[in-house]
């Protein structure tokens, strides 16, 4: 028995020697172009072409296999394999690098890039180039932050953000108390690849109920090479004396390919304008994870586990109403740095863990996919040093089967997500009862693609049930909410042009803390009331997008429209319980968001590595039951980001110069708010930023933010109704180091 | 390889030990005051003492001192930073006072 075993096992492999695959990517001239990253997509594993342009993948690859090629300055291309073509690959120069907003082809998780409205962001060098993650995403048209300093972050997508804004890592959705603004994004960059964005209610895979948004962010993939590959990074910021540190290891041995990744942060209160530090806005964050996968021929496992570790403080904090709070009284004249790393009060407590398996099989039209991940977010908040103002432990399950079946130009998507949430209470002091939910959710999309036109269409309906029977908060509640959501597009493209409509349809049920808050959330210096009698909320958008671009410019243009009706929101009343203020939550009849995103890539002939990229974010939200607008919605902006490549020059190359670039955001003032909310004025912020490579392996930025130490508080900030709105950090510099083996 | 493997060590053995070594253990100790809510949205605040005399409310005594229900009782008249005074008496959420442990900004 034994022999026979090690006879397979020996063939096994000898198999897999033979059953290699070999491709080529050349120019439009001809000639072998190196280094072009080669992303089998459906097996989420990266090869790079070598010196003649060859790449081999030491094992086969399906048909109908979707492969990525992708390098800087080229146009990238999305294929897909057919063993019996010659594999040879033509990559056409490119000097504009419009991909973020879908210009040229790539592979995506949200589906058909050319059909559905994705954009998207690299995220492979934040750690070097940005201050945190979602800073690097709010550089697109149309996203801004809700934030207090580094430590709490999260997303705002077309003005609207918290529950309607969905998170997924790597494909597992992110459930981490989300509604409230005090409750940032619940994990870093850390070993991730790219982040994936929808905006608006199209995102009809990943769930209904991301009327504002999707988020899918995803891990840098695995290698398909015989050497260990890996990196070490450091950063240091002087605002807040944070330092930071990852390492990340990529690890392939026959059929197996394995990725590390570990992170420490520490950072003290950051420091505004005036040469005053922010109370209470430091954190320490830790990190590990690690992703494993086994590829045999036509089947694939992964397995992937991530643990999040977080000590957040809630800066601005006060007993009193915001609005009368003196900024001296939450602000300190100096930092003491042996204490001032450590936490204080209020602070939140979170703990996350993330595990997933995905089980691929492709076989030739046909590709089976099962995913399940299991997310457990435990969230402390303290006030007080010796009991927590509330322990929440959320733990979510999520199963999602699909099949995907090639047929000709159509490709048809059958699945389900089912997905069990429970929310449960570990002291009997709550804001939040215990609750629990089901939800299921069968989709059906089909895409359609010949030659310069495609058409697109998909429908899900979703039965959610909603239980809590939680005697310490006086709760019995038993509801169930159903619905159906549907997503159509179409595309044209002609010459350069194309052209692309959409209209989608969602819904969102009211979620447990909107049904049945009741106590004082000290994250918002708020007591938060719930209502159970809140319904669905519905949204219906259309979105148009026109693209041009040539080599050396590309233009955008993206104007949107979205009603919401029954759009649940939370408003100010007259009474106080405790000295905190009472909210309540409500629905409003109709709310409309319209706007326009533009974006234009542009570089002068004479000078490719000069580019000038600019977005213009004009965003205007009306509710019409009320004369007061919508809480957090963002200014209007422009923002331009100017690059400037010096690895053409000898001369600076010699001094290790890579790049120059420069990032002005200019935000209008933001003149239309909610009851609770003031004007915010108008400002401009420049960062700039050196690039340094003493080698290939070693790499270097140098960080500049708020060149005039511009005193501002963005209108979407957490801490903007605090002593008239607590600014953000003033000039600062950074020292980023990666080291790349 | 062999290298690598060395490499790899050294790399997450030094991740283990920047992760393990600079765990923050809160104090067990720290200094209170009653706080009064004004009408103008402003608040008093009048340091307390601890069972010694001491300003630091420590261990079992912290947890005494935050629990909601808690009477503190003032012996000699207190008077906050703006002047106000307290007279003795017990002092707590029953009566409209509330005993507050946080740190505050340096001043």
């Amino acid at each position: 028995m034994k022999n026979i075993l090690l006879v397979s096992f020996l063939m096994m492999h000898t198999f897999n020697l033979f059953s290699q695959t070999k491709g080529q990517v050349i120019d439009s001239n001809n000639f072998p172009v190196k280094d072009v990253n080669v992303f089998l997509s459906d097996q989420n594993i990266l090869l790079y072409s070598n010196n003649d342009g060859t790449f081999i993948s030491k094992q086969d690859i399906p048909n109908n296999s979707y492969i990525h090629f992708y390098k800087f300055g080229y146009a990238s291309k999305v294929i897909k394999y057919k063993s019996d073509q010659e594999f040879k690959v033509i990559l056409e120069d490119l000097h504009i690098n419009l991909d973020e907003v879908g210009v040229v082809e790539s592979f995506s998780e949200l589906g058909n890039t050319k059909l559905t409205n994705i954009e998207k962001k690299s995220l492979e060098d934040v750690f070097l180039k940005n201050n945190s993650m979602v800073e690097s995403i709010a550089q697109l048209a149309g996203v801004d932050i809700v934030s207090s300093g580094l430590g709490i972050q999260k997303v705002v997508v077309r003005g609207l953000s918290g529950m309607r804004v969905v998170t997924y890592l790597n494909g597992m959705q992110i459930n981490n108390q989300q509604w409230a603004n005090d409750h940032g994004i619940g994990f870093t960059d850390l070993g991730l690849g790219e982040v994936e964005l929808i905006k608006g209610s199209s995102a009809l895979k990943y769930g209904s109920e991301a009327i504002g948004g999707l988020l899918y962010f995803k891990d840098s993939p695995f290698i398909s090479s015989d050497k260990l590959k890996g990196f070490f990074a450091t950063k240091f910021n002087n605002s807040s004396y944070l330092s930071s540190s990852q390492f990340g290891i990529k690890w392939n041995k026959n059929n197996f390919y394995f990725n590390l990744y570990g992170q420490y942060s520490l950072s003290s209160d950051y420091r505004l304008p005036n040469n005053t530090y922010l109370f209470n806005s430091r954190f320490n964050q830790n990190a590990i994870k690690f992703s494993l996968a086994h590829r045999y021929k036509k089947l694939q496992n992964i397995f992937m586990y991530q643990y999040h570790n977080e000590i957040t403080g809630i800066p601005a904090h006060a007993h009193v109403d915001p609005a009368d709070v003196n900024i001296s009284d939450i602000t300190s004249s100096f930092l003491d740095l042996s204490t001032d790393f450590k936490a204080t009060r209020p602070t939140q407590f979170i703990n996350n863990q993330l595990f997933i398996y995905k089980l691929n099989y492709l076989n030739n039209n046909i590709k089976l996919s099962l995913h399940a991940g299991h997310f457990i977010n435990n969230l402390q908040e303290y006030e007080k040093w010796s009991s927590p103002a509330f322990n929440l432990t959320i733990s979510n399950t999520q199963i999602t089967p699909n099949i995907r079946y090639k047929l000709d130009r159509l490709t048809f998507n059958l699945g389900s997500q089912i997905s069990v949430l429970d929310n449960k209470n570990n002291e009997d002091l709550r804001l939040v009862p215990d609750a629990s939910s089901l939800n299921i959710g069968p989709y059906f999309i089909l895409d359609y693609e010949k030659n310069n036109f495609g058409y697109n269409s998909g429908i899900r309906y979703d039965y959610k049930s909603l239980k809590s029977e939680d005697k310490i908060s006086n709760v019995i509640y038993d509801n169930e909410f159903s619905n159906t959501s549907f997503s159509t597009g179409v595309f044209y493209k002609f010459n350069d042009n194309v052209f692309r409509l959409t209209y989608s349809g969602a819904f969102r049920a009211p979620h447990f803390s909107e049904l049945f808050s009741d106590g004082v959330h000290h994250g918002t210096n708020r007591y938060e009331l719930g209502n159970q009698n809140l319904d669905i909320e519905y949204a219906s958008q259309y979105e148009f997008k026109y693209q041009w671009s040539n080599e050396h410019f590309g233009f955008v243009l993206n104007p949107f429209l979205q009603n919401i009706s029954d759009f649940i929101s939370i408003v100010p009343t007259d009474s106080f319980i405790n000295s905190f203020r009472v909210y309540n939550y409500m629905q409003y009849n109709k709310v409309e968001i319209k706007g326009v995103e533009i974006n234009l890539h542009y570089h002068p002939h004479q000078l490719h590595n000069l580019h000038f990229e600019q977005s213009y974010s004009f965003l205007q939200t009306i509710n019409k039951d009320d004369q007061y607008g919508l809480a957090l919605v963002p200014a209007n902006s422009i923002k331009t980001n100017i690059l400037f490549d010096f690895n053409e020059y000898e001369r600076l190359v010699k001094y290790k110069l890579d790049y120059f670039s420069l990032f002005h955001i200019y935000k209008f003032s933001q003149e239309y708010f909610a009851e609770y909310e003031e004007l915010t004025k108008s400002y401009n912020l420049i960062n700039l930023q050196l690039g340094l490579k003493f080698n290939d392996k070693l790499l270097c930025s140098i960080g500049l933010n708020n060149l005039f130490n511009k005193q501002y508080s963005p209108h979407t900030s957490r801490i903007r109704s605090v002593a008239g709105g607590v600014p953000n950090p003033g000039r600062s510099f950074n020292i980023n180091l990666k080291y790349e083996f | 390889m062999k290298k690598s493997n060395y490499l790899l060590s050294a790399i997450v053995a030094c991740s283990i030990a920047l992760m393990s070594s600079c765990s923050s253990s809160d104090e067990d100790c720290h200094e209170c005051h009653i706080a009064l809510e004004n009408s103008d949205g402003t608040e008093t605040m009048w340091e307390i003492s601890n069972s010694s005399g001491g300003e630091d409310f420590c261990a079992n005594e912290l947890i005494t001192v935050e629990d909601p229900a808690y009477m503190h009782t003032v012996t000699d008249t207190l008077t906050s930073d703006d002047g106000l005074v307290l007279l003795p008496g017990e002092y707590g959420v029953s009566n409209g006072y509330e005993i507050h442990c946080e740190e505050h900004a340096h001043e």
